[in-house]
C-alpha cells in the first residue's frame, strides 16, 4: 500500500489530504485542516453589532454570506424585520457574490485542472486560456455590482443590524443591472460552452468521487416575507437520492449534530475521546446521523425534486445518478448561468418597490434588550449550506457557533468512524494520470474547500470558556 | 527584463487580502501575469489560491521552500501562531514538521524584502484579539524589530483588513524599484506603513467631513450627515481608501453610509470596538455645539486612542 500527503493548491487555506493507494486505487483517506484562529471564542463578549463585522472575517472568498448569516442569526434573536428593499438589497449582494464567487471557482482555481499539461480544455490553461484572463474581469464585474450596494468587497461594510445603510435608487439598479447583464452574456457565450465541452469530454473518464446522494442545502435568497419555504431557491434535505425535509427551522436546523472525536481542541468531554487519533481541526458535523455534502449540487438537485425542473433558456439540468467528481464541477457553472438568468427579477422586483416611495427606508432601528436570546442565521455560501447561531445575554454574544459548508465538506471522521464526504468521495478514485495528485487534487477542488471557514472547534482543552454544543444527540 | 519571483506565504488568514488583490484594475492580475510593466515582471511564483501548480512544493518557485537559495521576496499575509497548539499550522518540509513562526524566521533571512500584507500579518489583527487563544503575532513582532532584509529594508506592512488592491501592488512595485536600485527610498511611517498610502485618515478623505464641519450628525443610519456618533473611526483610522474608492472605483465604506471601524491600524479590532455606537453616543450632540466643539472632541478622541496604540505595540516590541 502507498501513501500519498500532499497539501493543494488553489483552494482557500491550509488543507492536507492524506490516501492510501492499493493499486491505482484510493483505499482509504484522512482529509486535515491544519490552520486554527478559534473565531467563535473571540466573538464571546462582544456586542451583537461588532460580532456580525467580526463574522466576515471569518472568510475573505465567502464574507458577505458570513456577514449575512451572523446578521440574520442576530435578528431572528432580536425579533427584528429589515425593510423590504433591505431585503433586496440583501439578496441582489448575494446574487453578485455567487456569481462571483463561482467564476473565481470555475475558471481560476478549478478550471486548470481540466487544462493542458493535464487535461484537454485549452481555454481554461492558467494564464494563458481565455476563459482564465476573461474569467479575471468578470469576477471583477460582479463584485463592482456587488461594492454599489455593499461598500466594498471583501469584508462588506454597508450590511447591517437590522437592514443596510445604502439607499436603492435607479441610478443604482441600472448601475448594477449594467455590469451583471456584462457577466451573463459572458457566462452564456463563453463559460458554458466551455464547461459542456468539459462534460462533454470527461464524461467517460472523469467517474471518480462518487458517493451517496446525501445533500444538504439551507435554501438562497430571503422572500419578503422572511419565510424560508417562499426563498428563491429552497432548503431541503436530501437522503439516498430522494427529498426527505423542507422544513428549515422545523425538520432540518434541529437535527443538526456535531462530533469532535477526531477534531484538536475540540470537544468539552475530552477525557472520554482519547482513543481518537485526532487529525483535523475541522469537526464533524451530521444530520441525523448522516454524513451531508453541500454545494451547488445540493442547490440544483433540490429544486429539481421540488419544481420538476431546473432550466436556463434550453439548457436543462437533471439530477444524475450519484454526486460525482465531473457532476460537482458541472453544476457550479450551470449554477452561474441559473443565477446570472434569475437576478434580473430581484431587479425586477426592487423597481416595483422603489414605485411606492414609502418603503424606501432601509433600515430598521431596534431596541436594547434583556436577558437571554437566541437566533441562527441559516444561508448559502457559493460552496454550500452555512449556519451561524448566536446566544446573548442582553446586547452580548455570550456563545457563537458556526458550521460552515466546508465543514460540511472536509469533514473527517465522527466518533462512529463514518468518515467526512470529500473522504467518501475520494475513495475508490482511480489513477488515470502517471501523476496521481491529478486525479486526487481534481475530487478534492470539486468541493471548492474553504479551508478558513471550516476550522471551528467547539471548545478548549481545559478552557475557561466553555461553550455547549448544540445537539449532539447520541 | 528584469524579474523578480514573490514567495507568497498564508498564515492565520482568510484570504481576503488575496482576494483583494485579485480585485485590481490598474494594473489587473491578467496583466501583471501576461505583460511586463516597463520591463519589469512580477513572478507569483508560489501563491496558494493564485498558482498553476498543483500542491505545495511542485513548483521551479516552490523548491524556494526547500532551497531557500534564490533571491525572492517574501510576502505573508495572516498573523503567525505563537503559542502550541498541537497542529496549528505546522508546514511539513522534506518530511520535517516546521511551525510557521520558525520557518519564517529561518526563510526571512535570505530574503530580499519581506512585506507584510493585511492587518493579520501587519499587527496581529483580529487573530489577536483578546485573550488571543493562538499567540497569534505580526511579522515584525516575530522577526523583532531590528530585523534588516537581504537589501536593508525594514518589515514593510501594508495594513486593512483587507488592504485596497493599489496599497498591495503599489508597494510591491515600488519594494521592486527599490531592491533593483531604480527607485527613491522607501518612506514609512512609525508602524512601517508606506506614507504614500497611510499618511491620511480616514476622516481627512472623507466626502462626509463637510457634514462634519457643518455639525451635521446623522442620528440613524441612512440619515443625511457625518456618522461620527454612529461610532466612525475614520479620525482616527490612516488611509486613502475612501478617496481611492474600491472595486473599481465604485463605492467606499463610509461612502456607503456605514462606519469606518478603523481596519488599518494596529489595535485593531480590539481599540476600536464597539464599532457601531447605537444608539449614537451623545456626547458631541447633546450640547447644541459649534464645531469647534466637535473638533476638539474629535482630537480628544484620537489622542486617547493614539496613546493606547503606541502604548501597545511599544509595549509588545520591547516583550
Amino acid at each position: 500500500m502507498k501513501e500519498i500527503v500532499f497539501t493543494p493548491t488553489r483552494i482557500e487555506g491550509h488543507l492536507t489530504v492524506k490516501v492510501l493507494l492499493e493499486g491505482k486505487k484510493v483505499v482509504d483517506a484522512f482529509v486535515s485542516g491544519t490552520m486554527y484562529r478559534g473565531i467563535e471564542l473571540l466573538m464571546q463578549d462582544r456586542t451583537i453589532t461588532d460580532a456580525t463585522f467580526l463574522a466576515s472575517r471569518v472568510c475573505g472568498v465567502c464574507s458577505l454570506p458570513h456577514t449575512l448569516a451572523s446578521i440574520s442569526a442576530a435578528e431572528r434573536a432580536l425579533n427584528i424585520a429589515p425593510p423590504p428593499m433591505a431585503l433586496i438589497s440583501r439578496n441582489l449582494s448575494t446574487y453578485a457574490y455567487l456569481i462571483y464567487d463561482h467564476i473565481l471557482h470555475c475558471c481560476i482555481l478549478a478550471g486548470c485542472d481540466y487544462a493542458p499539461p493535464d487535461g484537454v480544455i485549452e481555454d481554461l490553461k492558467w494564464g494563458e486560456g481565455k476563459v482564465f484572463l476573461q474569467g479575471l474581469k468578470m469576477q471583477r464585474k460582479a463584485l463592482e455590482a456587488l461594492a454599489i450596494l455593499g461598500g466594498k468587497f471583501p469584508h462588506t461594510s454597508a450590511i447591517i443590524v437590522g437592514g443596510v445603510t445604502t439607499s436603492l435608487d435607479s441610478q443604482k439598479l441600472f448601475a448594477f443591472a449594467s455590469r451583471l447583464d456584462e457577466v451573463r452574456k459572458w457566462v452564456m457565450n463563453i463559460m458554458i460552452p466551455t464547461f459542456d465541452k468539459l462534460y462533454e469530454k470527461y464524461s467517460s473518464k472523469l467517474i471518480s468521487g462518487e458517493r451517496e446522494a446525501n445533500l444538504i442545502t439551507y435554501g438562497v435568497f430571503e422572500d419578503l416575507s422572511l419565510d424560508p419555504k417562499k426563498r428563491v431557491l429552497k432548503p431541503g434535505v436530501v437522503i439516498g437520492g430522494s427529498l426527505v425535509a423542507t422544513d428549515l427551522f422545523n425538520e432540518i436546523e434541529p437535527y443538526i449534530q456535531e462530533d469532535a472525536a477526531y477534531t484538536y481542541q475540540g470537544e468539552e468531554n475530552t477525557s472520554k475521546l482519547t482513543e481518537y487519533k485526532k487529525y483535523s481541526y475541522v469537526k464533524a458535523p451530521r444530520y441525523r446521523g448522516y454524513v451531508m455534502e453541500t454545494g451547488p449540487l445540493a442547490r440544483l438537485w433540490v429544486e429539481a425534486l421540488q419544481k420538476g425542473k431546473v432550466k436556463v433558456d434550453t439548457i436543462e439540468w437533471k439530477p444524475p445518478h450519484k454526486p460525482n467528481t465531473l457532476e460537482r464541477v458541472y453544476a457550479r457553472a450551470f449554477e452561474t448561468a441559473f443565477l446570472c438568468d434569475k437576478v434580473f427579477e430581484e431587479i425586477d422586483k426592487a423597481f416595483e418597490i422603489l414605485k411606492k416611495p414609502s418603503e424606501l427606508s432601509m433600515w430598521t432601528p431596534w431596541e436594547e434588550v434583556k436577558g437571554r436570546i437566541s437566533g441562527a442565521g441559516l444561508v448559502e455560501a457559493a460552496r454550500g449550506a452555512l449556519g451561524h447561531w448566536l446566544e446573548a445575554e442582553g446586547f452580548i454574544v455570550k456563545s457563537y457557533r458556526i458550521i460552515s459548508p466546508t465543514t460540511w465538506n472536509a469533514s473527517p471522521r465522527d466518533r462512529h468512524g463514518r468518515r467526512g464526504a470529500m473522504e467518501e468521495a475520494l475513495i475508490n478514485t482511480e489513477i488515470s494520470s502517471d501523476n496521481p495528485i491529478v486525479d486526487i487534487a481534481r475530487v478534492v477542488r470539486a468541493f471548492d474547500p474553504c479551508m478558513a471557514c471550516a476550522v471551528h472547534v467547539i471548545a478548549l482543552k481545559g478552557g475557561s470558556r466553555e461553550i455547549k454544543t448544540i445537539h449532539i444527540n447520541d | 527584463m528584469r524579474e523578480l519571483k514573490i514567495l507568497w506565504l498564508h498564515g492565520q488568514g482568510c484570504s481576503g487580502c488575496s482576494i483583494s488583490v485579485l480585485q485590481s484594475s490598474h494594473p489587473s492580475l491578467e496583466e501583471l501575469i501576461k505583460a511586463p510593466l516597463r520591463e519589469l515582471k512580477i513572478d507569483i511564483s508560489f501563491h496558494s489560491l493564485f498558482t498553476p501548480v498543483n500542491f505545495f512544493g511542485e513548483s521551479e518557485g516552490s523548491k524556494l521552500l526547500y532551497e531557500l537559495s534564490n533571491d525572492f521576496l517574501l510576502v505573508i499575509e495572516g498573523s503567525i501562531p505563537t503559542k502550541d497548539y498541537d497542529k496549528n499550522l505546522v508546514l511539513h518540509v522534506e518530511r520535517e514538521e516546521i511551525p510557521f513562526a520558525e520557518y519564517i524566521k529561518k526563510i526571512s533571512l535570505k530574503a530580499l524584502a519581506v512585506i507584510a500584507i493585511g492587518t493579520c500579518a501587519s499587527f496581529g489583527g483580529i487573530n489577536a484579539l483578546d485573550p488571543n487563544l493562538t499567540g497569534a503575532r505580526g511579522v515584525w513582532e516575530i522577526l523583532g524589530s531590528e530585523y534588516k532584509s537581504k537589501k536593508g529594508l525594514p518589515v514593510v506592512n501594508v495594513p486593512g483588513c483587507p488592504p485596497h488592491p493599489d496599497w498591495v501592488i503599489g508597494t510591491l512595485l515600488d519594494v521592486l524599484l527599490y531592491i533593483l536600485g531604480m527607485g527613491m527610498t522607501m518612506d514609512l511611517d512609525e508602524y512601517n506603513r508606506p506614507k504614500r498610502f497611510y499618511e491620511k485618515t480616514v476622516h481627512e478623505n472623507c466626502p462626509l467631513a463637510g457634514f462634519f464641519s457643518e455639525t451635521i450628525f446623522s442620528k440613524r443610519f441612512g440619515d443625511r450627515g457625518c456618522i461620527l456618533a454612529l461610532g466612525c473611526k475614520g479620525p482616527v483610522a490612516h488611509g486613502d481608501c475612501v478617496e481611492r474608492k474600491w472595486n473599481g472605483g465604485v463605492n467606499s465604506c463610509t461612502i456607503s453610509g456605514s462606519v469606518c471601524i478603523g481596519c488599518t491600524e494596529p489595535g485593531f479590532p480590539k481599540e476600536f470596538m464597539p464599532f457601531i455606537y447605537y444608539p449614537p453616543k451623545p456626547l458631541p450632540l447633546i450640547i447644541p455645539s459649534p464645531a469647534s466643539i466637535i473638533y476638539l472632541y474629535g482630537l480628544y478622541e484620537r489622542d486617547i486612542l493614539e496613546k493606547l496604540l503606541k502604548k501597545k505595540v511599544r509595549g509588545e516590541e520591547q516583550a
